[in-house]
C-alpha cells in the first residue's frame, strides 16, 4: 500500500509537556483517556486491521454511553520506509470523531537511546508513559490495540463510581483466533462458545494478569507514580505487573472494575508464543520474564514520559516528538530501583517472588 | 352368834392354819387355774422358744450366706484393690517419669524460645537478605543490558573510524 508522505518537520517546536491543540480538539477536560501504543510493522500479522476495528469499536461504544474521552496515540519508533500508522489510521478510519484523538510519533532514536537489551523490540510501557504524561482526562486507562471494552466495564466508567486513589483492572477475556472479525459485536464477544479457554479471575493483592491490556486509574496517581518502570528497560514482560506492585506500595487499592475486556487472540501473540522460548527466555523479544518484577520497584526521573522530547506539530493534529539527548535519562540510574514499602495488610515487600 | 363372832372365829382358824371349806375349795380353784395358766404359759413359752430358735436358724442360716458373699466380695475386692494398687504404683511411676519429662520440657521451652526468637530474626534477615539480592540482581540485568549496550554503540563507533579493521 503507498505511503502518504510523512509531515515535513517543519512545524514549530511546541513545550513539550504538554501538547498544544489545534482548533478541532476539544477544550473540555475529558472524563477518560485512553492510551494506546503500536506502529506499522505487522505485528501479530494483520496489526492494522485488528487495531481499526478495535478504534472504531471502542470509540462508538464510549460515545454510546456518553463518556467524554480522549484517545492518546503514541506511534513508537516507526519503522523507517514504512508509511506511518498515523497516516494509515487517518485515512482508513473515518467513521470516529478525530478531534478526541491526539498521536505521538515518537523518534526511533528513542528506542536505541533507552533499551537495555538489543533483542527488544518495543519498548510498550515507556511508550505508554508518553501519552500518560500527556493525558487530560481526570482517569487514564492503559491498554492495548486489539482489546475491546466490554459492557460492564463502559457502565462502570459512565457511572460516577470511578474513584481516586484506585487502580481498576479488568480480566481478559480471549477471544478465539478466526480468520474474519469484520462483523465484530456483542454477540460474538460474549459468546462464551467463542472463549479461548477459561478466563482467569484476578486475584487479590495486586489483581494481575493481562495487565498491561487494562490499568486505569485517576491521572493524579498515574502522575504520583510516575507511569510505567522507566528504570528496568531490559524487559519488555512484567512492567506491566510492576506498576501494580509500586501502585500498592505507595498506598493506592487495586480493584477488579467487575467486567471483562475482550481480547482476540492473533498470531504471535504472548499467549500463543510464550512457549516458544522455553529454557532461552533471555532471548525472546520480550526480554527475561523471571526478572524480579513483582519484588522491586522504581523511581522514575522527573522527566518520565519523555518530557524533555521536543515536540513538534505535524498536520491533522498529530504530534512529533523529536530526538533530543536531553529528554533521554541515563542509561544507569541504580539509585532508582528500590524495595516496595510494606503497608497495613498488603503483603510484605519480597513475599510475593515467584520462586 | 353375830357375824362379827363368825369373823373373829374365823380370824382364829387362820391362824391355826384352817379355813372354811368353801375357801377351800375356792384356794383349790384357784390353783388349779394357776396350774393351767402355767401350763399354757409354757406351751406358749415352748413355741415361741421353737419359733425363736427356727428364727434364730434362719438368720444364722442367712447371715452364714451373706457372711460367704461377702468373704467373697471382699476376696474380689482385695484381689481388685492389689491389682489397682500395682497400677498405682506403675501410674506413679509414669507421673514420676512424665512429671520429670514435663520439668526438662519446661526447661527445653526456655530454650525452645530463645530458638524461636533467632527463628525469627533468621527470618527477617533472611528477608532482608533476598531482598537485597532481588535488587542487586535487578541492577546487574541494568548494568549488564548498559554494558551490552555501551559494547555496540562502541563497536559501531569503532568500525566508523578511518583504518578500522574489515
Amino acid at each position: 500500500m503507498p505511503a502518504r508522505a510523512r509531515p515535513q518537520r517543519s512545524s514549530p517546536v511546541l513545550p513539550s509537556d504538554h501538547g498544544a491543540t489545534s482548533g478541532e480538539e476539544s477544550t473540555a477536560q475529558p472524563l477518560i483517556s485512553i492510551v494506546l501504543t503500536g506502529r506499522n510493522d505487522g505485528y501479530g500479522g494483520d496489526f492494522i486491521a485488528r487495531f481499526h476495528r478495535t478504534l472504531s469499536f471502542n470509540h462508538h461504544h464510549l460515545a454510546a454511553w456518553n463518556i467524554a474521552h480522549e484517545i492518546l496515540f503514541v506511534e513508537w519508533a516507526p519503522p523507517t520506509g514504512a508509511p506511518y500508522l498515523f497516516d494509515l489510521t487517518r485515512r482508513a478510519v473515518d467513521d470516529i470523531d478525530w478531534g478526541v484523538v491526539s498521536w505521538f510519533i515518537v523518534d526511533p532514536r528513542y528506542h536505541a537511546a533507552l533499551s537495555l537489551n538489543p533483542r527488544l523490540e518495543y519498548l510498550e510501557f515507556l511508550a505508554k508513559n508518553v501519552a500518560i504524561r500527556r493525558a487530560r482526562g481526570r482517569f487514564v486507562l492503559t491498554t492495548n490495540c486489539d482489546v475491546y471494552l466490554g459492557r460492564h466495564v463502559l457502565d462502570v466508567m459512565c457511572s460516577p463510581g470511578l474513584q481516586s486513589g484506585i487502580v481498576y483492572r479488568a480480566p481478559r477475556f480471549d477471544i478465539k483466533f478466526a480468520a474474519d472479525y469484520s462483523g465484530l459485536d456483542w454477540d460474538v464477544l460474549e459468546d462464551p462458545r467463542n472463549l479461548d479457554g477459561v478466563p482467569k479471575p484476578l486475584k487479590p493483592p495486586f489483581m494481575g494478569g493481562g495487565t498491561g491490556d487494562f490499568v486505569l486509574m485517576d491521572r493524579a496517581s498515574f502522575h504520583e507514580i510516575r507511569g510505567f518502570n522507566e528504570v528496568y528497560r531490559a524487559a519488555r514482560f512484567g512492567i506491566d505487573h510492576n506498576v501494580l506492585v509500586k501502585a500498592l506500595s505507595i498506598g493506592l487499592a487495586i480493584e477488579d472494575i467487575g467486567g471483562p475486556v475482550y481480547h482476540i487472540n492473533h498470531a504471535g501473540s504472548y499467549r500463543l508464543t510464550a512457549g516458544v522460548y522455553a529454557g532461552r527466555e533471555a532471548e525472546a523479544p520480550w526480554g527475561n520474564s523471571r526478572w524480579h518484577s513483582r519484588g522491586v520497584v522504581y523511581v522514575n526521573p522527573d522527566t518520565w514520559g519523555l518530557a524533555k522530547a521536543p515536540m513538534r506539530e505535524g498536520v491533522e493534529r498529530c504530534r512529533h516528538l523529536d530526538f533530543s539527548w536531553d529528554a533521554v535519562p541515563p542509561l544507569v540510574d541504580l539509585k532508582r530501583v528500590v524495595l516496595p514499602a510494606a503497608r497495613m495488610g498488603a503483603p510484605a515487600p519480597g513475599r510475593y517472588v515467584s520462586r | 352368834m353375830g357375824s362379827r363372832v363368825r369373823r373373829q372365829l374365823s380370824r382364829l382358824l387362820e391362824a391355826f392354819g384352817i379355813v372354811t371349806l368353801r375357801r377351800y375349795q375356792i384356794a383349790i380353784k384357784q390353783m388349779h387355774d394357776a396350774e393351767s395358766r402355767i401350763k399354757q404359759l409354757e406351751r406358749e413359752v415352748a413355741k415361741i422358744q421353737v419359733r425363736a430358735n427356727a428364727q434364730l436358724e434362719q438368720h444364722v442360716t442367712e447371715s452364714r450366706a451373706q457372711a460367704k458373699t461377702l468373704k467373697a466380695e471382699t476376696a474380689e475386692i482385695a484381689r481388685a484393690l492389689k491389682v489397682k494398687s500395682r497400677e498405682f504404683v506403675k501410674q506413679s511411676r509414669s507421673i514420676d517419669k512424665l512429671r520429670k519429662t514435663v520439668e526438662h520440657a519446661n526447661r527445653r521451652r526456655g530454650d525452645l524460645d530463645g530458638l524461636r526468637q533467632r527463628l525469627i530474626v533468621a527470618e527477617q534477615e533472611l528477608a532482608a537478605a533476598r531482598n537485597h539480592l532481588m535488587i542487586v540482581e535487578v541492577k546487574l540485568d541494568i548494568l549488564e543490558g548498559a554494558a551490552n549496550v555501551l559494547d555496540a554503540r562502541t563497536r559501531t563507533t569503532a568500525a566508523q573510524q578511518p583504518g578500522a579493521p574489515v
